[in-house]
């Protein structure tokens, strides 16, 4: 310590080490206070997610699906449990990932503390299916459409969606007409809504209800696009839908 | 001059916590208990290091008032009843007007249990009355004490069953001894494995919410007391 500093101190009337001790005692105040601030500008999220394979079965092992919000990231253990904490406060997406199974998301304010908010949104990941068309004949009775067929799998699992536009670009967001098999979904408690059978062994026919379609083929050329997606799809059509036979037009 | 540097201190010590109180924004809370009609019930609130109780007035409504933003557990009781819970409920503030929780419905327990459950399988090709094709029927036997008129089963593939760890859950009743399964509950049981099956009495007002382990929805009007054995089978 230099003599300068020396005469500093004894001119503000404090000893070297009363003058350590002072510092001491107001950088544990400043920690005090900068503590309590980190307290309430951070939350944390938990919750749950089902996710179902590609033969419309719960995965018994629900680990590995990535829950990213606001620069945060954790995995799902084997319940489908995820909790991760640390978040800035304000409303943020969740996105919920994992590879070969068709995406989801949600919105959610997380509020500060130590408790996480609990996000009370089922999640649904369901693995896109990779079976192919290998044959397919369409054909049109009142306002039905048969699709009739083989796959590539001896055994498979899927939901058959149809578009119908009259120009070739048809698909999933570009059509006049659409239909599908008949709704399936799963509530929280694993009951579930009205279910289609949806297993195919090889070849398939399936019969797609298009309500006016008859009327349209009619008057339009008509183009189809047709898509395959896991039974219990989460409504997401961009993550869901797989293009599964080339555009065809039928009249 | 010593003085001096501690009121510095203390000077900035304050304005870094007072910056953020100003940040945080003060509300009330407040939310209703349905019941039997009697109050009060026991509300217990936590989080942001606070743990306050109060009781529900003559019309089974409550509130908690200058709460700070953040995130809330609420936990609701009274004897003879099923516990209910609402878990991390982000409560902003900062509003004139008291923000509100989802209503809550507490159920009396019964007095009741079940003993000797006893389930075999059958399989089957029908179909029932809501045209789904039933593939598989649990024909389930039991014996039934004290006065509940509702019951509920659950089945799991882990001997662990329970009315907070399962897959499927069934209301049953006394001479209707068979449980309906359609193709796609082979979702959860698969052919030559080990189902296993318990029953609880139940009363049915009572709300649900999410057990924080497993994710299953838990019914509060169970009685978790009149549990009956574990019984099982193997999947035909």
């Amino acid at each position: 310590m230099s003599s300068e500093t020396i005469k500093i101190f004894y001119s503000l009337s404090l000893k070297p080490h009363k003058f350590l001790q002072t510092m001491i005692l107001g950088l544990v105040l400043l920690l005090l206070g900068c503590q309590k601030e980190a307290d309430f500008t951070t939350g944390g999220v938990t919750g749950f997610i089902k996710a179902i394979d590609k033969y419309a079965q719960f995965c018994e092992d629900m680990s590995g699906v990535k829950v990213t919000i606001a620069n945060c990231s954790g995995y799902t253990n084997s319940e489908g449990k995820y909790q991760i904490g640390n978040i800035p406060i304000g409303t943020h997406t969740l996105k919920f990932t994992k590879n070969g199974y068709a995406s989801d998301s949600c919105r959610l304010a997380i509020t500060p503390g130590k408790i996480p908010v609990f996000n009370p949104k089922m999640v649904f990941l369901s693995e896109k299916p990779d079976v192919k068309i290998t044959g397919m004949d369409i054909s049109f009775v009142k306002d039905k459409i048969i699709l009739k067929g083989t796959l590539s799998q001896s055994y498979s699992v899927a939901r058959f969606f149809v578009f119908i536009n009259y120009t070739p670009d048809v698909s999933y967001n570009n059509y006049t007409l659409e239909g599908s098999d008949f709704y399936s979904w799963i509530y929280q408690d694993n009951s579930y809504g009205s279910i289609t059978d949806m297993t195919y062994h090889g070849d398939f026919e399936k019969v797609v209800y298009v309500e006016g379609i008859t009327e349209y083929i009619s008057k339009n050329s008509t183009y189809v696009a047709i898509y395959i997606a896991n039974p219990f799809y989460n409504y997401n059509k961009e993550n869901s839908l797989i293009n599964a036979w080339p555009v065809t037009k039928v009249n | 001059m010593k003085l001096a540097l501690i009121v510095i201190f203390l000077t900035l010590a304050i304005g870094c916590t007072k910056e953020t109180e100003y940040n945080l924004l003060k509300g009330n809370l407040k939310g209703v208990v349905y019941g039997d009609g009697n109050n009060p019930f026991h509300v217990l609130l936590e989080g942001n290091n606070l743990s306050i109780t109060t009781t529900t007035d003559d019309l089974g409504q409550y509130l908690f008032t200058g709460l700070t933003t953040g995130t809330y557990n609420l936990k609701f009781t009274r004897e003879g009843f099923g516990t209910n819970y609402i878990y991390g409920f982000p409560f902003i503030g900062g509003d004139s007007v008291s923000e509100t929780v989802p209503p809550v419905s507490m159920a009396q327990l019964p007095n009741a249990s079940v003993s000797n459950l006893v389930i075999t399988m059958t399989v089957d090709t029908i179909q029932n009355q809501f045209y789904r094709y039933i593939d598989k029927i649990i024909n389930w036997t039991a014996d039934f004490h004290g006065s509940s008129a509702h019951f509920m089963a659950y089945l799991n593939s882990d001997a662990n069953v329970s009315y907070k760890n399962y897959q499927k859950r069934y209301f049953v009743q006394e001479g209707y001894n068979i449980l309906e399964l359609t193709d796609y509950d082979t979702i959860f049981f698969k052919k030559n494995t080990t189902l296993y099956m318990v029953m609880y009495p139940y009363e049915t007002t009572g709300s649900k919410y999410p057990d924080m382990n497993t994710g299953c929805i838990v019914y509060s009007g169970v009685q978790e007391k009149g549990v009956s054995n574990v019984a099982s089978l193997i999947v035909k």
